[in-house]
């Protein structure tokens, strides 16, 4: 018994090792590549904030609209609402398609394990079949051990 | 009897092999879509290896994904985050990534402490960024912060945190907290200080 206890506790700890290495060392590997491929600078250079300022910008560009101003700020309150509108919908779609594919792994796996199970049902059934072949065991249920 | 339980056990080590992978399959199929700079899919992608269990470089590799898509100052929250829950995972080149994000929100002294060790622990290419970057914030971080410096990052510190980006928040008020103690009259420093405290003690308690 402390045997048996002791192999499947060293089955499991291989195989989850058996899939985390290297499948899961390759796979960090190549994210590390593509993430060295594509760092770049930054595109603005840099500069201290400040409301005022921020603010000051704003009433100038309005004030060189001139008569134009109030409409196009309406404009750019429109642009600015449907880009909030637009962001949101992007954040929903990226969520779903989150759990979409958390989902279909899900499924997958599930699938897996209920084959080896059959397999596992499967094997069990054959050694049964094999085991009731044996002469001067009748029946071949009995409840004794080996 | 042997056989049989032979092969009940390697039908268990199948099973539990198979369960760990479909994350690295995410994690690949990330990697692809963002050396194809096709940053949302790659998003997508690593948020999905996150929730299979893909473990904390995962959570890097999120918040690298938002740097990309522009989205900084989540980005700043998620690398925050993923520091402080897994710090053994991170590395040069990550480290690079939240210095940009935080340069991308205007978190120059942050991002320049980031930078500072980048160069020791990079590859010559990174190495060379991180010092053009850093160059470039010298004569800023040494020049005297105007008081409209320091609103600004108050301000949105607020703002993050109504957002719903304490470590954002925090961020900020370090930023200015750390401008106002450069300044003669330390303008809001005190402030600062004291709401640095209690955004803290709000962090620790979630």
């Amino acid at each position: 018994m402390k045997r048996t206890l002791i192999a499947v506790a060293g089955l499991l700890s291989a195989a989850s090792a058996f899939a985390d290495e290297p499948a899961g060392r390759n796979a960090r590997a190549a994210v590390i590549e593509a993430l060295e491929d594509r760092a770049s600078l930054p595109a603005q250079p840099p500069s201290l904030p400040d409301s005022a300022s921020d603010r000051a910008r704003e009433v100038n560009a309005t004030v060189a609209r001139g008569q134009k101003g109030q409409e196009e700020r309406a404009a750019a309150h429109e642009v600015a609402n449907q880009q909030a509108k637009e962001h949101a919908r992007k954040l929903q779609t990226e969520a779903a398609e989150v759990d979409r594919g958390a989902a279909s792994a899900a499924r997958k796996n599930n699938a897996d394990t209920r084959a080896a199970t059959a397999q596992e049902r499967s094997d069990a059934a054959k050694g049964h079949r094999g085991h009731d072949d044996l002469p001067g065991r009748p029946g071949g249920h009995s409840l004794k051990p080996n | 009897m042997r056989w049989r339980f032979l092969r009940a056990l390697l039908a268990l080590f199948i099973s539990v092999a198979a369960w760990a992978a479909p994350a690295d399959e995410h994690l690949l199929a990330g990697a692809r879509h963002f050396r194809a700079e096709r940053y949302g899919e790659a998003l997508v992608e690593f948020k999905v290896a996150e929730q299979l269990g893909a473990g904390a470089s995962a959570h890097y590799y999120v918040a690298a994904s938002l740097q990309k898509l522009g989205r900084a100052e989540e980005s700043v929250e998620s690398f925050a985050a993923a520091t402080s829950a897994a710090p053994h995972e991170r590395d040069a080149l990550l480290d690079y990534y939240y210095a940009l994000a935080c340069y991308d929100v205007r978190l120059y002294g942050r991002a320049d402490r980031l930078l500072s060790s980048v160069g020791e622990r990079s590859g010559p290419r990174i190495a060379a960024m991180a010092g053009k970057v850093r160059a470039d914030l010298a004569p800023l971080l040494a020049a005297p912060p105007s008081p409209a410096n320091i609103d600004w990052y108050l301000e949105r510190s607020a703002e993050a945190l109504k957002a719903g980006r304490p470590r954002a928040a925090v961020a900020y008020i370090e930023e200015g907290l750390s401008l106002a103690t450069r300044r003669g009259d330390r303008y809001r420093a005190q402030e600062a200080a004291a709401r640095l405290k209690e955004a803290a003690k709000a962090l620790e308690s979630r």
